[in-house]
């Protein structure tokens, strides 16, 4: 059985309840708390599956990290470490807010969760721009390109294609990820708007949390391995 | 397979999964928590730019080269505190139920066989026969990469780099080319056009003129 | 949605309060044909699901077959066949050639073994039982009303047919000719300007989707939703096998979505990860590949083991012997799954991860031979009944051992090197999965054939179908351990005529196979057509789903059942709708849970 009720207390009138009140369980739970933490589990075993995706990726550098270390040394000083800090900022800023919008959720600040939500929406747009515009543009005007769309003059090593290669697979999968998790957090937020999470039933807001965090986590590991290298 | 059944089925938990954990996944997290696990991430995150750039100085203050793993053992062990950080306070999997570390745990546990097993091949291709070595031409042979749809008129027999840099010394003429190698050599900074070489690290194409 | 609810206190939340008490099977119609469509289409009832994906994958399978004649066909002559003015030669050109720009036409062989391995593979045989009878099964199994996602279950198999229709589409393009496994650099430069390929791998990643949620959605079922009284040791084996299957699925299946996901950057990109050309490692894709694709070999078998598990116990009429060894030996194969892909690489990985590799791949018969030796145990002193469940349940034995036993010298790194892509693979590995697995699969529809659509099916027409079955196999296969072991080769459109006896024997043994298929199929027709009614408990089983009516009513269960006993607890309990006179049992006692 649900266990907190820390909110506001129900309204008398059920009719004028909002939506985070009035919602029911699925009906093959036998209780909400049954259907939440399964809910949750669900997500991290879908999250199990998002890291053995990366996993690969993770693998492919290890690998070529390992054969070609110079390439990957030289390739990293092309990338600007003043960018990836800021994104790395951005993204861990996003995480903030969203497990803050949990928090609202929970003590039903409903203008504190919608605000919160809109931020890391926000972050998410800035990330992108930031990546396209500062990162992925110019590079690949300079000919920095993956595989056969390099034609930089001045690599240091020929193996440089395969860094930029890994590089944009990785940021590219990642930011796949970053485009899907604002999505899953625009639908919250637009759930939010109709009152739909609150203190007895905030699964939307949980479960998405988790996912935007897991992409902060991949980037948290993306950073240092691609942007920090000497 | 005999054990005596417990007498007393209680229908509504049978299986006791809300036995003295009521609270497991209903946590709120106070403010307060939030914001030091945000500043706590932002002080590894300097500290793992500072760690690198640390490391440079270092090797050119003492004119040492520093091995590679020192490099990622620093930059993996902050990452995996951090990792640590949004785990088990954002995503909570400190107050969570035990069943979702574990299927995070799982997960790392394959994540690790995949890539320990992978690499003990990758790295030891040669151990036992020689030409199993991986690298035979290098940076690849750019073989039938010269189609009607490639972006550029690809010679094959010698990897894109090499066909690049012959490109550019083609068009601008072998004493611009070492000029702005040169250029590049001293530079003190990286930016996003121009890569600086760490000291003693990079025998690549640059040095292939001295060293060969 | 709509009920107003005060929250947590309500009696709705009674456990044993459900609205629909006087409800039809999940089969009966909503209203109009339209309506019933529609409702179909847009169900998330398990059982629905179920049944859906279960046509969705015979018809693949159907595919699939196909392909696999025309594999034999080519097969039957020691030079080329499926270009010739033939029928066969005909529609091969039609299917892989429309437009005439094949120059090489051993390309049409590569074409349908390809084919064949991939259908096979990503749209028959991995979510074969999981996604059809495990869904639905493994709620009714658990006395739970359905799975925990209802809508990530629909969601699943739109995602099948989505990702289906990619492959097949690549197929109606002309085909494929990469062989199934996709290996770079060729599955990177074949068909350079064409769209075949990058179909068929967008297909196969979209299918990982569809099998990673039912896998999740199994693991958590199985956590969440046990109906009271029932622990984890008083599961079917069935839902120990689903779960250790849905365990690997979540874990491995991932690595095959990156790598589909790279090997189309690699192709549309020339990110050249894989590519040699580049400066790639093409060994590294065979690495990616194989973490997924050996575990994905026992996603395959392990749910065939759980139903041969109960298939056996219930038409024995005796408790299945070490119930937790199977349960753990289930478990160990999921452990043992992830170390060993290496052996499919023993001629291209270094020598030092072979060995490695080498000794890790015996571990995997330890679990397996624990669980056919205690199969054959249930088996003594069982009041057998040798209908078509249980000759396929006995076929699976004896198949499954072959194909096991056969793994060993394939898994000895010095004769691997012998044997390594000849035929004898590639016998070795159809008597696993389709000896194993498909067998298991058929046998299982009959076994649940009554309970899911509340018909019998006709007796001697299945025995019949089961020994024609057998017959074929053994005879398209066993001659292919011969041939490998003399040293043909796999994937060879064309052979020397020294070897012509024995694929002749093979081809027709094809014949005998698609022959008995037929035949279930002409079964199953009449069955649904004029198929007596069938009772709630045709075989005298006594795990949950043969407490329900035969078809099950629209939410499983009329009231949430407690469960008393173990499933296999045939000695101490009268089955469910049953005679008690012909079922006597011991005198129970109540402190017992199997």
């Amino acid at each position: 059985m649900a266990s907190i009720h820390t909110g506001e207390p129900a309204k008398p009138d059920l009719a004028q309840a909002p939506r985070w009140q009035t919602y029911r369980h699925g009906h093959h739970w036998r209780n909400a708390d049954d259907e939440f933490d399964a809910a949750k589990m669900g997500m991290w075993l879908f999250l199990t599956t998002e890291v053995l995706l990366f996993a690969g990726l993770f693998v492919a550098y290890a690998v070529f990290r390992m054969k070609y270390p110079e390439a990957f040394v030289a390739g990293s000083h092309h990338l600007s470490v003043k960018w990836g800090f800021i994104n790395t900022v951005i993204l861990l800023l996003s995480s903030f807010t969203v497990a803050y919008s949990i928090r609202c959720a929970q003590l039903n600040k409903q203008g504190l969760l919608k605000l919160n939500l809109l931020i890391t929406i926000a972050c998410g747009f800035a990330f992108l721009f930031i990546k396209g515009t500062f990162e992925y543009y110019p590079k690949i005007m300079e000919g920095k390109g993956p595989g056969w769309f390099f034609s930089y003059a001045y690599a240091e090593s020929p193996w440089e294609p395969i860094w930029w290669g890994l590089y944009y697979c990785a940021t590219g999968v990642h930011a796949l990820h970053v485009i899907i998790g604002m999505g899953l957090l625009f639908w919250v937020y637009l759930g939010a708007r109709k009152k739909k999470y609150g203190p007895t039933h905030y699964t939307g807001v949980e479960i998405t949390g988790l996912y935007w965090h897991l992409v902060d986590l991949i980037w948290i590991f993306l950073f240092p391995l691609l942007y920090l290298i000497h | 397979m005999n054990e005596p059944r417990q007498p007393a089925l209680n229908d509504l938990d049978p299986h006791g999964f809300h036995e003295g954990d009521h609270d497991h996944g209903h946590v709120i997290l106070p403010f307060r928590t939030l914001v030091v696990v945000l500043a706590a991430l932002l002080f590894f995150t300097v500290l793992t730019v500072s760690a690198g750039s640390a490391e440079v100085w270092i090797s050119e203050k003492f004119d040492v080269v520093i091995p590679t793993w020192v490099n990622v053992m620093v930059a993996m062990s902050i990452a995996s505190i951090k990792g640590m950080l949004v785990l088990m306070y954002f995503m909570q999997l400190k107050y969570d139920k035990p069943i979702n570390t574990m299927i995070f745990l799982f997960c790392l546990f394959a994540f690790a066989l995949f890539m320990g097993l992978t690499t003990i091949d990758l790295g030891n291709r040669d151990r036992i026969y020689a030409w199993k070595a991986p690298a035979i031409i290098e940076g690849g042979n750019s073989v039938g990469l010269a189609t009607e749809a490639a972006p550029h008129n690809f010679p094959s027999g010698q990897s894109i780099a090499t066909w690049a840099r012959e490109r550019e010394i083609a068009t601008i003429g072998p004493e611009k080319f070492a000029e702005k190698v040169e250029a590049m050599k001293t530079r003190e900074t990286s930016s996003s056009e121009i890569s600086r070489p760490a000291r003693g690290r990079t025998p690549g194409l640059f040095d292939a003129d001295t060293t060969d | 949605m709509s009920t107003i609810d005060q929250h947590s206190q309500m009696p709705s939340h009674d456990p044993h309060g459900h609205a629909g008490h006087h409800e039809g099977s999940y089969l009966t119609p909503v209203g109009g044909f339209w309506a019933t469509v529609w409702d179909w289409c847009t169900t998330v009832d398990h059982k629905k699901i179920g049944v859906m994906y279960l046509f969705a994958i015979l018809f693949m399978f159907f595919l699939g077959g196909v392909a696999a004649l025309l594999v034999r066909m080519e097969l039957l002559e020691p030079v080329r066949v499926l270009s010739d003015g033939s029928v066969v030669g005909q529609f091969t050109r039609a299917l892989f050639d429309a437009d005439g720009t094949v120059a090489d036409h051993n390309n049409y062989y590569n074409r349908a073994f390809t084919l064949h391995g991939a259908i096979m593979t990503f749209m028959v045989i991995v979510p074969s039982i999981p996604a059809s009878l495990g869904n639905f099964f493994l709620p009714i199994m658990l006395g739970a009303k359905d799975v925990a996602f209802p809508r990530l279950n629909l969601l699943s198999w739109y995602i099948y047919v989505f990702g289906s229709v990619f492959a097949v589409a690549s197929i109606l393009g002309g085909g494929v000719d990469t062989g199934w496994t996709f290996y770079t650099p060729y599955s990177t430069t074949t068909d350079a300007d064409h769209w075949r390929v990058v179909f068929m791998i967008i297909g196969v990643f979209i299918l990982g989707f569809s099998s990673i949620l039912t896998g999740l959605n199994f693991i958590v079922t199985v956590h969440k939703l046990r109906a009271p009284g029932m622990g984890w040791f008083d599961m079917p084996l069935f839902v120990w096998a689903l779960y250790s299957s849905a365990i690997i699925q979540v874990l491995a299946t991932p690595v095959i979505g990156i790598t589909m996901m790279l090997l189309i950057a690699e192709r549309v990109f020339k990110v050249g990860i894989f590519d040699p050309v580049l400066g790639g490692d093409p060994v590294l894709y065979q690495h990616f590949f194989w973490f997924y694709s050996h575990p994905v070999v026992y996603i395959m078998i392990l749910p065939g083991m759980g139903v041969i598990s109960d298939m056996i116990a219930v038409h024995s009429h005796k408790h299945i012997f070490g119930y937790r060894a199977i349960a753990f030996a289930s478990l160990g194969i999921t452990a043992v799954s992830f170390l060993v892909w290496g052996h499919h690489m023993f001629t291209s990985s270094g020598e030092l991860a072979a060995a490695i590799f080498s000794a890790l791949t015996f571990l995997v018969a330890i679990p397996t031979a624990i669980k056919v030796f205690n199969w054959i145990a249930t088996l003594y002193k069982g009041n057998i009944s040798l209908n078509t469940p249980m000759l396929y349940t006995l076929s699976f034995l004896f198949l499954f051992s072959i194909g096991g036993l056969t793994g060993l010298p394939l898994g000895a790194l010095a004769t691997d090197l012998h044997l390594h892509d000849s035929y004898f693979v590639v016998a070795h590995f159809h008597y696993v999965m389709m000896g194993g697995t498909i067998i298991a699969f058929v046998g299982a529809i009959h076994h649940w054939w009554p309970k899911m659509f509340g018909r019998m099916y006709n007796e001697a027409g299945g025995i019949l179908g089961c020994i024609l079955v057998f017959i074929g196999f053994n005879m398209t296969f066993f001659t292919q351990f011969i041939l490998g072991t003399r040293g043909m080769p796999r994937r060879y459109a064309t052979y020397l005529t020294e070897y012509q006896d024995l694929h002749v024997i093979s081809t027709v043994g094809s014949w005998v196979l698609a022959l008995g298929f037929l035949v279930h199929l002409l079964v199953f027709a009449h069955s649904l057509v004029a198929g007596r009614k069938a009772p709630p408990n045709p075989w005298g089983g006594i795990s949950l789903e043969w407490e329900v009516e035969s078809p099950p009513p629209l939410h499983n269960f009329h009231h949430e059942p407690i469960v008393k006993h173990g499933p296999y607890d045939f000695e101490h309990v009268v089955p469910p709708h049953c005679d008690p006179a012909e079922y006597p049992v011991h005198e129970r006692d109540p402190n017992r849970a199997h």
